[in-house]
């Protein structure tokens, strides 16, 4: 008898689009990150490095591979 | 695979390991989708041309990038299930509307460039099939548009993890071309140059092998999809096993690729695009493997263009506050639906315009999206650091920076190896 037992809650999945939302961990009163001068610096750097190889790299394809 | 609205009773019988498969699968969808869209036409071309210029000596490349690609979507997961969010939404949000805005041009821009190789794989694969592209190409784009404005979530996964489950034909194509199997072994374990030493184009394929591996959309497009699936913070173990299941997929497809491209190599036959490479093989593998060629090609570029559609329009959305969600009908979300048709239709039109040399763009998007991968990183790495917001559940382990500053750095050092050769072509025209 216990085999055969019918407990369908123990395999019951909900979907999470069925589910209640749940509270997450970004809300907006967090507002901007507070980031260290050398971390702001290192994000210009990357911007300019970034321009630089785009650059490059739209040069290279438009004279051929 | 997700099998849809899945709230299942079944009978009880060692529910452990039967409950945890039901929510692997009502769980499962954006890694799996993400990693095998990754596969589009662009990575067709560059895998099966890594195959037929180099044979089976850049499969090593392939087993690297699968732990890369699988830490770096780990974390976008991870970010998606602790925040609600998108990443764009994070980026602007956290770092101001500047950073927000100019990540948002950079993949707005990469993105479009990238759909327009995904119509025009189309447009060449249906010229092969004695098709008309400008028939073909416009129906590939409604039907794009069709796939998304359903109103459901659930039946856009559906629909685009039956494309994803298309791909196993390529294991069939891989087989058919009769591998030299242990070659392939070695090299997929072995790191070797191959025997023409490191040239130009050796390094600029491999940047590229990287590029269309590990490519900016994704981590847009696999956050947003985290958020719009609303996955909850219990699901975070097994949307890391629907990555990780999605990296050794996409990783097992691509090597695929290239050995249908090594028989070019073995053969002796000269390779241009993978729709002539269809036909060059033909007598090898039959009318039938030469179509299934075309239509798996067809089948990559639909798959990468509705992803890539969908996180330029998640993005777009989340940076100018419109309601983004495929939950959504058009008429509820109309400025979400109008960018992703916008995207298909632009890039569509662009195609059916003659005369764009479809190798140069494909290859030269891939690079450019190597090159503009570390930007999209760094702000990843930031984001997975913000304790105030993440606590210590959710944010980066030490081991987990280590990692992605190694990630971080070699893609750096790959982009810097591409300035090299662009300035100084002959750097390495050298063999080594």
């Amino acid at each position: 008898m216990s085999d055969t037992t019918f407990t369908p809650d123990l395999l019951r999945v909900i979907h999470p689009l069925d589910d209640a939302p749940e509270q997450k961990l970004y809300h907006a009163d967090l507002g901007s990150m507070q980031m260290t001068a050398s971390v702001r610096f290192s994000l210009v750097l990357l911007r300019c490095y970034l321009a630089g190889m785009v650059m490059l790299v739209g040069w290279r394809v438009l004279s051929g591979l | 695979m997700s099998f849809a609205s899945m709230e299942r009773s079944v009978a009880a019988a060692r529910p452990g390991w039967r409950h945890r498969v039901l929510h692997f699968l009502v769980v499962a969808g954006p890694g799996l989708i993400v990693m095998v869209a990754d596969n589009d036409a662009g990575a067709v071309s560059t895998y099966t041309q890594a195959g037929a210029q180099y044979g089976t000596s850049l499969l090593w490349v392939l087993l690297l990038l699968l732990p890369v690609t699988y830490f770096v979507q780990e974390m976008v997961a991870r970010l998606g299930i602790a925040t609600g969010q998108g990443h764009a939404a994070m980026i602007y949000q956290r770092f101001g509307k500047w950073w927000g805005r100019f990540s948002l041009v950079d993949l707005l821009l990469l993105n479009f460039l990238t759909l327009v190789t995904e119509f025009a794989a189309i447009a060449l694969a249906a010229r092969h099939l004695g098709l008309t592209p400008s028939v073909v190409v416009p129906l590939a784009a409604v039907g794009l548009i069709l796939l998304v404005g359903t109103g459901s979530y659930r039946r856009w996964e559906r629909m685009t993890l039956l494309l994803c489950g298309l791909n196993l034909a390529w294991f069939g194509l891989a087989a058919l071309v009769r591998p030299d199997w242990g070659s392939a072994a070695m090299d997929s374990v072995l790191p070797n140059v191959p025997p023409g030493g490191v040239s130009g184009d050796f390094v600029f394929l491999v940047i590229a092998m990287v590029g269309t591996t590990i490519a900016p959309w994704q981590l847009f497009f696999q956050q947003s999809c985290v958020a719009d699936k609303r996955l909850r913070f219990a699901d975070l173990k097994l949307a890391r096993l629907d990555t990780l299941v999605g990296a050794v997929a996409v990783v097992a497809f691509a090597g695929c690729m290239l050995l249908v491209g090594d028989a070019m190599h073995r053969n002796g036959l000269s390779y241009q695009d993978p729709a002539q490479m269809a036909g060059a093989l033909t007598p090898l593998i039959g009318i039938v493997g030469s179509k299934l060629i075309l239509l798996l090609m067809c089948n990559a570029a639909l798959l990468g263009a509705t992803a890539i559609s969908l996180s330029s329009a998640w993005a777009w959305g989340e940076v100018m506050g419109w309601r983004n969600t495929l939950e959504a009908r058009i008429s509820q979300a109309p400025h979400f639906y109008a960018a992703y048709a916008l995207c298909v239709a632009a890039a569509a039109g662009l195609v059916l315009v003659p005369g764009a040399p479809l190798q140069v763009i494909i290859l030269g998007v891939q690079v450019l999206a190597g090159v503009m991968l570390p930007s999209a990183i760094v702000f990843l790495q930031l984001l997975l650091n913000d304790r105030a917001m993440l606590g210590e559940r959710f944010a980066n382990r030490r081991w987990n920076n280590w990692v992605n500053w190694t990630v971080i750095a070699a893609l750096f050092a790959l982009s810097l190896v591409l300035a090299a050769q662009v300035i100084a072509p002959t750097l390495f025209s050298a063999a080594i």
